[in-house]
This record gives structure tokens, C-alpha cells and sequence, in this order.
């Protein structure tokens, strides 16, 4: 080993011995301090999630979906405005949904019905078939091979054999679909065969999508027509506002923290003073304090940091957020439930590391800068 | 040896508390022998040692040690010195609490990085010399006055300095402690060490083992010693 690693070891030893020392002291701190990482990190790593999950959601949307409003509420449309969309110029692959919400009384959770149009969950079951999503499964104890019974508005069971659980790449997507066939849909809502739930189709080139929606709300004023940049705008501020809500509520505390942590890096007892005046005089020089002392502050900080973190992602990604998730997910706590897919954003835990650790290591060695460059004479007396 | 010239220490200079507590000291220390800074309270022996060790810088004035003048250096070079050349031992022995006996001893060689092994090994030979290496894994806080002393005198050692300073080293200790301490002083001449201390201990500046004895009164040296080398020659 070289003289520098074996100085670098003598330093850290004697600062895991000083840390001991001042057991209560720092595990105090160490607490409150993992504390704030903690509540940081898991409204950061839950955020950035939902928001990942609202991408990968936003990937698969049409570019432009149109739903009729009757008495300002969204209501079935007529399957003769699929034509009328598919004249307008510059709009391809027009097509009608099928899809609704159903509330499942035995579970009180609510699943979303739908017939898959090919796309992005493959092709349509075939009647009397099912494929459903793996919060559905979890909530009925189903497993592919065995049926699913759901009790339709006009309170007739409806025994649908479940032939696969859709991939949980994205479980806020998937986690409460139940995908069936265009005859047991109708069937299932009694809904006539020439309406649909809404319409959606692509454009040509992208740049006009803004004018092809124009087009089809002044051929159909009866409809609303919502862009896939409206639906990123809406999920943006949902999400900006609830993570904004959290931070704002958080400001205090961290404002108290770091108080705190000024008032106990800053502060230099006597007894720290004496030491560092008894280190320099047996020859410990002006920058080995100094490191010493930035192990001790690197120790805590990045001890409270990782500590914190990890507790957040198990606490996102394990537990749910369950102590923040009222507010955090709002509408979307509801049944079944999703687990969100792990996700880590490395500028985002950067940016917590440099506004939790920085400040806390420049706080603790200015102090020992300034007591270390006296004479330890000055230091001792 | 270490040559004092015309040093002045004062403190908080230029404000209203301004206090000057070394007025223009010249003193030689030869090498190899015991010396001793007496004299009551406040007569600035205490200040004119940690001056000496390096531990503060003279307001005016030159310091030499081995022929080398010292008030000038940069302060890593008085580090350098107060790591090897001298080791100190303090009026209430400034041990750090909380460490044990053992990782109090080593402190001053942790940042000369040498191998671990050695320095322990080194360390537990001072406190068996020493007499308190049962205690090695005691924190210092647990110890008595003269086993707090035997530690830190330990400590002083542990580089192996050619130069012992000691404040007081006596003043917490009582009549068998003392001459326990006055033992170890003489075998570390015997060992060819030089050693200054302060004492207003006359048990201490009449032992037969000092070879040099400077009386101090508000700041100068009223007599400088008795050896025969000549005035100013401690």
C-alpha cells in the first residue's frame, strides 16, 4: 500500500472513530437528514414514473382522438362520422373504439373494457375470450385458463375464459384493461352496433395535426377533438402541480433542515476546537484536518443520501409510496391496483445529490477551514 | 541546538486588550541536555515554549533550530516540525477523549502513512517502556493523572522527535507521580534527547538531572541558567 492510500486510511479510521465518538450527535443528525433525502427522492422517483408511465401511455395514443359531447358530457358517436373524418385531407387509419369504464362491485375496483384495434395490444380475443390486465388478475385470483365472470349494467354474468395477462411494462397502462371481442363488448354495455365509444386516426404529416383538428371540430361541431399534445400538456401540469403541491409543503421542513445542518456544521463546540488545536500541534497538517474533516461531512451526507434514496425507491417501487400516495397519484388511486415500473433518472439524482450533500460538506469545512489555519496555540486557548 | 533572538510576543496587537507577554528574549538551548523555564504565573515561560516548539509565531524576532531560522517558514514546514523534530507533552496533557490509549499515541503518526503494523508495534513498546500498555485499550478519559502523563509523554515519542517539550508536566501530579516523571526525563537524556520544559516546581529545577535552569519574570529572562557555556546560554 502507498504512503498516500495508507494516510487516506489513517484518516478515515480516525474519523469513524470520531463520528463514534459523537455517537448520539450524528445519528441524530444522520436520522433527520435521511429523513429529507427520503420524502425528496420518493417525490422525485414517483413523479418521474408516473410521468415515464404517461410517456410510454402517450407513445400509443392517436394522434387525434374525437368524441362527441351531448349536454357537455362525452357520449356515443355515430359510426357514419368515420366516413366524414376519413374525407377530410390529410387524415389516414380513421377508426372507431370500443371502450368503458366498469366498476366491479366484488372488488370495488374499476377496469377498463375495451376492444383492441390491432395496434398496440395485437389483435381482438374471440368471443368468449379474454385478455386482461395483471391488476385485473391480482384482484380476481385469475390465472390464464381460468374465467373471468363480470356482471354486466343489465346485471347479466358474463363468463369470459382468460387466455392471457398482458405484459406489465407499463402496469398503469395495462394493469386495469380487459380486452374482448367487438360482440361481447356490445353484448356486454348493449351498445348498438352503428355508434362507437369515440373515433381516432393519424395524420399524414405531423406538422398538421393542428389543422386537421381544426378541420374536423368545424365539420363536426358537435364533437371535441383532443390532440396528443393536449394529452402531454394535461399530464404535465396533473403531475407538475401534485410534485409542486408536495415540494411546496416540503420547503419548511427543508428550510429547518437546513438550519439544522448549518447551525451543526457551522457551529465549532469548544471541545472540536481543542481538538483540531491538539491535532496541529502533534503535526497533523492544516490540509489533513481538513480532509478529515470532509470525510466526516462526506461520511454523513452521503451515508444520509444513500440511505434515504434506497429507502425511497423501496418505498416507491416495493411499497407503492403508501405514505404519500393520496396525494401524489389523486384520481389514480383507485382499484386495482398498479405497481410502478422502476425508474431512475440520473439527472435527477444528481441534482438532489448536489442540493443535499454540497451544501452540507461547504457548511461543515469552512468552520475547520478557519479554525485549522490558526495556530493550534490560538486554537487550544 | 535552539537559539532565541530578541523574540517579542504580543497578543491581540493593535486592539484595546493588546498584551505583550514576551518582551525581547535571547536564550540558546544546547542539545542533549535538560532545561528548565521557571518562574511564577504569568511570567510568559509557557508562551515563550509553545514559541519554542513552533506552536505560535513570535511577534518580532528570529528563532533558530539546528541551525535552521524557523519563524519564517510556511506554516507545512512548522508542521513538519512539530510532527518530527519536536513532541510535546501539555500542562493537562490535551488527550483526545473518547480514543483509546493506543490510537492516542499513534495521532501524530497518522499522517506520515507508514505501515500499521509497525506503528502499533512501535506505539506498544513505548507504553510497556512507559509502564501503561495494560491500559492500551482504555479510553484516556478513564485514566489517572500520571497514567494520562505516561500517555501523552508516550504520544510526544511516537516519531521519535530529538526534542521534548513539556508545560507543567508535573502541576497535575502528585510527590511519587513526579518523580516517576522525573525518572522518565532522565532516560530519555540518557537516550541523548533534548528536553525543555516549564516548572514552578522546585522539585523539578533542583533535580540533580537538570542541566540548565532559566528563571522568567513578567516576560524577560532574569537569569539565564546555570550553565557554564556563558550569559544567555541555558
Amino acid at each position: 500500500m502507498t504512503v498516500w492510500l495508507r494516510r487516506q486510511k489513517r484518516l478515515i479510521d480516525y474519523t469513524v472513530a470520531s463520528l463514534l465518538r459523537r455517537a448520539a450527535r450524528n445519528f441524530a443528525l444522520l436520522a433527520v437528514y435521511t429523513l429529507i433525502v427520503f420524502v425528496l427522492a420518493t417525490v422525485m422517483l414517483f413523479t418521474h414514473a408516473l410521468r415515464q408511465e404517461a410517456m410510454v401511455l402517450l407513445d400509443g395514443a392517436p394522434e387525434i382522438t374525437v368524441q362527441r359531447i351531448s349536454m357537455g358530457r362525452h357520449d356515443l358517436i355515430p359510426a357514419s362520422y368515420v366516413d366524414a373524418i376519413a374525407d377530410i385531407r390529410g387524415a389516414r387509419d380513421v377508426r372507431g373504439r370500443l371502450w368503458g369504464y366498469f366498476y366491479d362491485t366484488a372488488n370495488g375496483a374499476n377496469y377498463t373494457l375495451m376492444v383492441p384495434d390491432g395496434d398496440r395490444y395485437g389483435a381482438a380475443p374471440d368471443v368468449g375470450e379474454t385478455v386482461a390486465g395483471a391488476g385485473v388478475a391480482r384482484s380476481r385470483g385469475v390465472v390464464p385458463g381460468k374465467y373471468l365472470f363480470l356482471l354486466s349494467p343489465r346485471a347479466k354474468l358474463f363468463k369470459l375464459k382468460l387466455k392471457d395477462v398482458l405484459d406489465a411494462d407499463s402496469e398503469i397502462v395495462t394493469t386495469d384493461l380487459v380486452l374482448m371481442a367487438e360482440s361481447d363488448f356490445r353484448a356486454f354495455f348493449d351498445v348498438a352496433p352503428d355508434v362507437h365509444t369515440d373515433i381516432v386516426l393519424k395524420v399524414r404529416n405531423p406538422r398538421e395535426v393542428a389543422k386537421v383538428a381544426e378541420k374536423i371540430s368545424n365539420a363536426l361541431p358537435d364533437c371535441r377533438v383532443v390532440t396528443r399534445g393536449d394529452i402531454l400538456r394535461t399530464y404535465d401540469s396533473v403531475f407538475n402541480w401534485r410534485e409542486g403541491i408536495l415540494l411546496a409543503l416540503l420547503g419548511g421542513a427543508i428550510f429547518a433542515f437546513v438550519i439544522f445542518a448549518w447551525e451543526k456544521a457551522s457551529g465549532l463546540s469548544a471541545e472540536e476546537r481543542r481538538e483540531i488545536g491538539i491535532l496541529k500541534a502533534v503535526g497533523w497538517e492544516t490540509s489533513d484536518v481538513i480532509k478529515m474533516k470532509m470525510w466526516e461531512g462526506a461520511v454523513v451526507s452521503l451515508g444520509a443520501f444513500l440511505t434515504g434514496y434506497v429507502l425511497a425507491y423501496i418505498h416507491v417501487f416495493y411499497f407503492s409510496a403508501g405514505l404519500l400516495e393520496p396525494v401524489l397519484k389523486g384520481w389514480a388511486v383507485l382499484y386495482p391496483r398498479f405497481e410502478l415500473t422502476p425508474q431512475v433518472d440520473g439527472v435527477q439524482v444528481a441534482t438532489l445529490l448536489f442540493f443535499t450533500v454540497a451544501p452540507y460538506i461547504a457548511a461543515t469545512l469552512v468552520p475547520i477551514w478557519r479554525a485549522a489555519i490558526t495556530d493550534p496555540d490560538a486554537v487550544m486557548r | 541546538m535552539i537559539v532565541l533572538q530578541d523574540i517579542t510576543k504580543t497578543f491581540n496587537e493593535g486592539a484595546d486588550n493588546e498584551y505583550t507577554a514576551i518582551h525581547g528574549v535571547d536564550l540558546k538551548i544546547d542539545a542533549d541536555r535538560v532545561t528548565v523555564l521557571r518562574g511564577p504565573s504569568g511570567s510568559g515561560k509557557t508562551t515563550l515554549l509553545t514559541l519554542i516548539g513552533g506552536l505560535a509565531r513570535p511577534s518580532s524576532g528570529r528563532i533558530h533550530v539546528n541551525g535552521r531560522e524557523v519563524t519564517s517558514l510556511p506554516e507545512r514546514f512548522l508542521t513538519h516540525m512539530r510532527r518530527e523534530v519536536f513532541g510535546f507533552v501539555f500542562q493537562s496533557f490535551n488527550l483526545i477523549h473518547g480514543l483509546s490509549v493506543l490510537e492516542n499515541v499513534m495521532i501524530p503518526a497518522y499522517p506520515l502513512g507508514g505501515p500499521g503494523r509497525e506503528l502499533n508495534a512501535r506505539a506498544v513498546e513505548l507504553l510497556e517502556t512507559l509502564r501503561i500498555a495494560h491500559k492500551a485499550g482504555t479510553e484516556v478519559q478513564y485514566l489517572s493523572g500520571g497514567e494520562a502523563q505516561r500517555v501523552a509523554i508516550a504520544r510526544a515519542l511516537i516519531n521519535d522527535p530529538p526534542i521534548l517539550v513539556a508545560d507543567e508536566p508535573t502541576a497535575n501530579l502528585d510527590t511519587a507521580l513526579s518523580l516517576e516523571f522525573l525518572d522518565i526525563v532522565r532516560e530519555l537524556r540518557g537516550r541523548g534527547k533534548t528536553v525543555v520544559m516549564t516548572s514552578h516546581d522546585p522539585m523539578i529545577w533542583q533535580a540533580d538531572l537538570v542541566d540548565a535552569v532559566v528563571a522568567m519574570r513578567d516576560g524577560r529572562i532574569v537569569d539565564s541558567g546555570v550553565d557554564p557555556g556563558g550569559e544567555g546560554t541555558a
